[in-house]
């Protein structure tokens, strides 16, 4: 009987029981006795200013409060990208909500109470809020000081101007390929900052040893050990100083990644009257978003010249993200929507424009899809309106340019192998893209719609994993992966890599959550590369290990290794008739036939990093090797809209990628059905919002809201198409982001074919669709309010 | 969130003479998901909370031939799977249903929402159409007053410290009755109104008459009585008098904008709305 492999099996995802019965402890579930301090922040009421004058005698008093430490007590630029970001304002208040003071009490409330005692003066100066104001000469500047900030060599801000971060493609003749079509088109779209939503708000709690001046810290990180690396370049401590511990969280979505809101909790633990205490930050949901980042707002503004015989000549791509007060983070998807700013097609002639603005807003970071919604969501649009324009199909065309394996991208870089083109026509067939049918609800008005997704893991060309895969004295294996599970299933994945490698049951394997100072070295749970890069890692691990036994084992029976095989947890050698589980001599040495001991604790190790990336060019962004490897899907969405309200519901939606190889379908499936309703949800409700004064309106989730089940489409369809990717542990690429990339923009799709008016602004509110359904009726073909 | 003190009284009077005793610095707490977030964001101060939950007065729906009693505790669920409020008062538990979810719905009462007084409070535009009256009792013993004279603005109402609302009174509707709530929010669940509506539907002594009453688009709910006048004694409304009578509650609403929805969709959708919910009702008056 042949072996089934653990690869593509449909297993049991480890870490949900514990889940489910409450028991797995998070960040806040911690316990760290008396001892523990806690930390408020008290936040600034005006949007842009010079802080004259704070004064914290009032918080003094409050029974319990230890300290109050503001920012130029603590005025590092910690970051990863773009050091323009303190843990609190230095000097100046750059938005409204920003902290400028930090409270330290014996308890939560006396921390609160003290927090809101906290009185500062300011010198009001002018602010920004709109990313196209801000790029305007003699706007406002928000970080006058831009030249001075350290970056990383692939990031480009532009000094003296609001421009954080310009990334720029320039391939082929742009004017040459304007003249040669003969439709050309120039749409833009735009849509607000969103929010991650994710359930558990960030906590964390740090520590710093007087005596050894270590640093530990516990928080709600997706990046273990970045998050150590840049806390030890902040303060300029060997990296065996800091010990980053990261429990369970409870959602990410790029909102954990990188370093956050350690710093603010740092201020408070390095402090020379509070250190050897730990001190305690959790982030009250209503100050999630003015204390860590938030999706950029953005504008995509395409340019689109084609042929009579439908194909594309030339694009000319804008895209102006709006980063807020910071672009640490938020600088890398500006590059990485520029370096995919050809979207799934071929384009021969391209010219693209990528920034990240800075404006007087909480600022903008790491979200799934990371650069693309804010692409697609544009591009996509304009694509289905220039098939219209020509009188083509939207299918067809999007066909007829499809970015085909081996033509080049905007970087140059030519495309891997994928199967997009098979995934466009099986969606557009399972929602029967092509028929036109009557609404189910009555008086309501039906449309179709699709779009394409694409998205590259978004990270520095030597982004590396390790992993030591130890087989233990009965058998069980302990695996040390630095990868954060936060529900994507990683750990579940990484079983079933180990099982499969070394033939023992998934359930005796064991993953453990991140901790820098028992585990090895992996850069960052983002940028859908964790399957892919720490998979490399293990199955190498798991291979090192395994030769170590089968070595040992070989000596010991008097046989060759390629004689052993392990199955079931089973060590066999056919051709001796031998077969005996995997025991303590695994651990405690074999005594081999000489009489000797040999061996001790088997240890697999394996490491991997990308062979080949090369930065792009930072005048044209060409590159032949620019990024890892893409995936590419589509989506298809069947919707009906309430003319009387604006009501949208989702009749069906599908959604097809390319994955490679799936190695745990259930959790690719519940990852595209999440990322599909998240896309959704973004495409319909989500928005944040201020006054005119750049008060925050939408803090909590009274007034952000995402879809609740209530909301999601009545049926939602997933598949895989599996073209093998190289390198690769199995042929697999990343799936983790895909799904959020492009719901959106073929929802905006279905609703052009189904109102007949084309919105420019996200998301499509009942409100807003309801607005342009009347615009519609008087004739109008673009709503743009 | 400041620290309280917990009280939890077991009868009236001890909840009274505690809430008497610290005046404006106790408030009583029902299911407390208002006045917990109300703490939480400091909108309210109280050093004392008064936990009506285990007074035994207070508790329960009770149906008689008068009409409908809802106590101060009665959770929007109870009142929701009363087969009395099923059976004669529909549009109350169309109310509940639109209330927030199952989890909150379990916890919050239906007097908690009148007694927080905002605006978008789901289950007052049905107790307007049933011209409900609040029962309150305080040091200075009972009253009775109607809905429409309680509720005084955003979070006022016509309250003493010391008094407590023990259940509001729903007269049963003299003759065959329909109704209905239209709850307008930005999602299915889980929301506040952008506007709510209310509609009943009576086949009295004097023929049919309606009553309308909207949510969130006034500083109180209202009545739009002369939009009602228009339907009076008509069963079959055409398409003409829908939209007489949507102009009409369109002139008796005043809505602001806020982050939630603007003036002119808030208007759009009480128009919308009304014609829905008379439809509804009309229909469901058909049916039986
Ligand atoms: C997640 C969430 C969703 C929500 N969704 C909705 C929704 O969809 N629609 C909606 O209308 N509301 C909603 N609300 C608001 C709230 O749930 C309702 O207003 C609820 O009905 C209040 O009832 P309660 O029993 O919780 O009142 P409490 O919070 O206990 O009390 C509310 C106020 O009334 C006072 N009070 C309570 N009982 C009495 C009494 N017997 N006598 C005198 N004063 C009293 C309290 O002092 C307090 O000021 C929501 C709240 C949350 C947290």
């Amino acid at each position: 009987m042949e072996k089934k492999s653990m690869i593509g099996a449909w297993v049991t995802r480890v870490y949900d029981p514990e889940k489910a019965a409450g028991t797995l402890k998070f960040t806040d579930d911690l316990s760290f006795g008396s001892e523990l301090l806690y930390a408020r922040a008290a936040r600034s009421t005006i949007p842009c200013g010079k802080i004259v004058n704070i004064d914290y005698s009032e918080a003094l008093k409050v029974p319990g409060v230890v300290k109050v430490i503001v920012g130029k007590n603590f005025p590092i630029h910690f970051g990863i990208y773009l050091k323009d970001r303190t843990a609190m304002a230095v000097e100046k208040v750059r938005y409204i909500g920003e902290p400028v003071a930090l409270v330290v009490a014996e308890s939560e409330d006396a921390a609160e109470e003290g927090a809101l005692k906290v009185r500062v003066e300011y010198e009001e100066e002018t602010p920004v809020f709109d990313a196209a104001e801000a790029m305007k000469e003699n706007a406002p500047l928000v970080h006058p000081d831009l030249g001075s900030y350290e970056h990383v060599s692939f990031v480009t801000p532009v000094p003296g101007t609001n421009i954080a971060q310009h990334f720029k493609i320039r391939r082929g003749d742009i004017e040459k390929g304007f003249e040669e079509a003969d439709q050309v088109l120039e749409e833009s779209f735009s849509c607000p900052q969103i929010a991650h939503a994710f359930l558990e708000p960030h906590a964390c709690i740090c520590l710093q040893d007087p005596v050894s001046q270590e640093v530990t810290i516990w928080s709600t990180a997706q990046s273990a050990f970045t998050l150590r690396e840049l806390v030890a370049k902040g303060l300029e401590l060997p990296l065996h100083k800091v010990r980053v511990i990261a429990p369970p969280i409870g959602g990410g979505f790029g909102g954990k990644a990188g370093i956050t809101v350690e710093p603010l909790c740092l201020a408070a633990a390095l402090d020379p009257d509070i250190k050897g205490r730990p001190v305690k930050l959790f982030v009250p949901r209503e100050e999630v978003l003015t204390t860590s980042w938030v999706r950029q707002g953005w504008n995509t503004k395409v340019k689109m010249g084609v042929k009579k015989d439908g194909t594309i000549s030339a694009m000319k791509v804008e895209l102006v993200f709006d980063t807020g007060t910071s672009a640490e983070y938020g600088a890398n998807p500006v590059r990485s929507a520029g370096y995919t700013s050809m979207g799934c097609y071929y384009v021969p002639n391209i010219w693209t424009d990528s920034y990240g603005v800075y404006t007087n807003k909480p600022f903008g970071g790491a979200y799934r899809g990371f650069g693309l919604p804010e692409l697609m969501g544009g591009l996509e649009a304009v694509v289905d309106a220039i098939a219209y324009r020509i009188g083509m199909d939207p299918i067809e065309f999007r066909l007829k340019n499809l970015l085909k394996p081996g033509l080049p991208t905007c970087t140059g870089m030519p495309m891997p192998p994928h199967a997009l083109d098979k995934i466009i026509k099986k969606v557009a067939e399972k929602i029967d893209y092509h028929r036109e049918e009557p609404p189910v609800r009555k008086g309501w008005k039906r449309g179709k719609g699709i779009a394409l997704a694409i998205k590259a893991p978004a990270m520095p060309a030597d982004a590396s994993s390790s992993a030591t895969v130890e087989i233990l004295g009965d058998g069980s294996v302990k695996v040390l992966a630095a990868t954060m599970d936060m529900g994507q299933g990683a750990y579940t994945a990484y079983a079933q890599i180990v099982s499969e490698e070394l033939g023992v049951p998934m359930e005796r394997v064991k993953c453990y959550y991140p901790d820098t100072a028992a585990q090895p070295y992996d850069w960052q749970t983002v940028a859908s590369r964790s399957l892919w890069s720490m998979g490399m890692a293990i199955k190498r691990a798991c291979e090192d290990a395994r030769s170590q036994l089968l070595a040992l084992y070989a000596e010991y029976w008097q046989c060759n290794p390629e004689e052993i095989t392990i199955e079931d947890g089973i060590v066999k050698c056919p051709k001796l008739g031998k077969a005996e589980p995997i025991d303590e001599k695994t651990q405690n040495g074999f005594k081999m036939p000489d009489g000797k001991y040999k061996g001790g604790p088997i240890i697999g190790r394996g490491h991997f990093v990308p062979p080949d990336v090369v930065y792009p060019d930072l005048e044209t962004g060409q590159s032949e090797k620019s990024v890892v490897h893409f995936t590419v899907g589509a989506v298809g969405v069947d919707i009906e809209v309430d003319p009387g309200t604006g009501e949208i519901v989702v009749n069906k939606a599908v959604a097809g990628y390319d994955a490679g190889r799936v190695i745990s379908p259930l959790n690719v499936k519940c990852q595209i059905e999440g990322g599909t309703v998240q896309g959704l949800s973004a495409g319909m409700f989500e928005g944040i919002y201020y006054d005119k004064n750049g008060k925050l309106l939408t803090p909590d989730f009274t007034d952000y809201k995402i879809a609740t089940t209530m909301d999601v489409p009545w049926e939602i369809e997933s598949f895989c198409e599996e073209t093998p990717e190289d390198p690769s542990p199995y042929g697999n690429r990343g799936v983790g982001e895909h799904s959020m990339i492009s719901p959106a923009a073929a929802l905006g799709n279905a609703l052009y074919k189904a109102i007949g008016i084309r919105i420019h602004q996200y998301p499509f509110t009942r409100e807003r669709v309801y607005m342009a359904i009347k615009a519609a009726e008087r004739g109008e073909k673009d709503f743009w309010g | 969130m400041l620290a309280f003190e917990l009280e939890r009284p077991r009868s009236l009077q001890e909840a009274i003479s505690i809430l008497e005793k610290f005046g404006n610095r106790a408030m009583p707490k029902a299911g407390g998901t208002d006045l917990l977030m109300w703490m939480k964001d400091r909108l309210v101060t109280p050093e004392v909370v008064v936990d009506l939950s285990l007074i035994p007065d207070l508790a329960g729906v009770n149906f008689s031939k008068d009409g409908l009693r809802i106590g101060a505790m009665a959770t929007c669920t109870e009142v929701l799977e009363s087969a009395a409020v099923e059976d004669h008062f529909p549009a109350l538990r169309d109310a509940c249903l639109s209330h927030s979810d199952w989890l909150i719905r379990n916890r919050a009462t239906v007097v908690g929402n009148v007694c927080s007084a905002v605006p978008s409070g789901d289950v007052m535009p049905a107790l307007y159409c049933y011209d409900a009256t609040i029962r309150i009792v305080g040091p200075r013993g009972e009253r009775s007053i109607p809905i429409n004279k309680f509720i005084l603005g955003p979070r006022k109402k016509d309250m003493i410290a010391g008094e407590i609302v023990t259940h509001v009174f729903l007269p049963l509707p003299e003759g065959k009755s329909s109704g209905c709530y239209l709850k307008l929010g930005r999602r299915n669940a889980l929301d506040l109104a952008q506007v709510g509506v209310a509609c009943v539907a009576i086949d009295g002594k004097n023929g049919r008459e309606y009553r309308l009453a909207y949510g969130a688009v006034a500083p109180t709910p209202v009545r739009a009585l002369e939009a009602e006048k228009a339907l009076q004694g008509i069963k079959a409304p055409d398409d003409a008098l829908l939209e007489k009578v949507s102009a009409l509650a369109k002139e008796a609403v005043k809505p602001i904008a806020d982050v939630r929805a603007g003036v002119e969709y808030r208007l759009a959708m009480v128009g919308e709305l009304t014609k829905r919910a008379i439809d509804t009702c009309v229909e469901r008056l058909k049916e039986e």
